[in-house]
């Protein structure tokens, strides 16, 4: 699912490393989100829309795919 | 993102990794076939190996050899770190280089159970009796292995369990759909009989063989 996360990390100059520590995953999980190769479960979603103070729709476009 | 990465996303098969594949064909051939020379050399398995038995030594090399090659990476937490993330400034986490260590020696101990009833030939051979002494090892060895598979699957994040069961999944698709053939085949009676051996050294074959795959699918190169 085509989505922001690779901006919105790199707008707080982050490294895919420290993004994943944040959000208790691996840093090849968030690699495969950015590149679009795994949607993120639910819970995950809410948790970066959190992080990012964001809605989930802010992040990802379902539409756009 | 940019162009270059999406196109780099969409096509794992870009001619650096081509390359790479090609001189790991080679060097691994090489090695292989040096390695089963010196093994009938030793009379560790029988002068002619079956197409079943060359796979499984295969297979066991391998594991073994990526089970080595992850534990000696896993021992530098920065160059464990670059492997995960190129350009990595943090050093691998404590759970990462203990990911990293459980899965070497899942892979390891796999190869070394594919291995040991080739392995064992030689020892029969001189001792009979010994069988179910061997068969006990194998046993312990899947014990301890199966253990460890579990603590790698509860600290595996969702995009590694996700990983795993669409290994297995496509897996037992394509397999089941080969072993049926192969099962209908013979009950007509068209084909000899099949071991359970050649049925396993081809089930992990396919494995290896997905595993690889959709690893190329979903990392980064």
């Amino acid at each position: 699912m085509k989505n922001k996360l690779r901006i919105l990390r790199a707008e707080r100059n982050w490294s895919q490393g420290e993004l994943a520590l944040k959000l208790g995953v691996s840093r090849q999980a968030i690699n495969a989100i950015e590149t679009e190769k795994h949607d993120p479960s639910l819970d995950l979603a809410f948790k970066m829309a959190q992080l990012f103070q964001l809605t989930i729709e802010n992040i990802f476009d379902p539409e756009a795919r | 993102m940019s162009a270059a990465h999406t196109a780099s996303s969409s096509n794992p098969l870009t001619p650096n990794v081509l390359v790479r594949m090609a001189i790991g064909a080679i060097v691994g051939g090489i090695v292989g076939f040096g390695f089963v020379e010196l093994l009938i050399h030793m009379r560790v398995t029988p002068r002619q190996l079956g197409w079943s038995d060359a796979i499984a030594l295969w297979i066991s090399v391998v594991l073994i050899a990526l089970g080595l090659v992850a534990s000696l990476v896993s021992l530098n937490r920065s160059r464990l770190a670059k492997e995960l993330e190129p350009g990595a400034t943090l050093p691998a986490s404590e759970e990462e280089v203990l990911n990293t260590r459980l899965q070497a020696a899942v892979l390891a101990l796999a190869g070394i159970m594919m291995g040991t009833p080739l392995f064992a030939q030689g020892i029969l051979a001189i001792h009979p009796r010994t069988a179910p002494i061997i068969f006990a090892g194998i046993c312990i060895l899947f014990a301890l292995q199966t253990w460890l598979n579990l603590r790698l699957w509860r600290s595996s994040d969702e995009f590694a369990r996700a990983m795993i069961l669409t290994i297995c999944a496509l897996t037992f698709a394509i397999g089941q759909g080969i072993f049926f053939l192969v099962a209908a085949a013979e009950r007509l009676g068209l084909i000899h009989s099949v071991s359970s051996w050649n049925i396993y050294s081809l089930l992990m074959a396919l494995y290896l063989v997905v595993s690889f795959y959709l690893s190329l699918r979903k990392s980064r190169c």
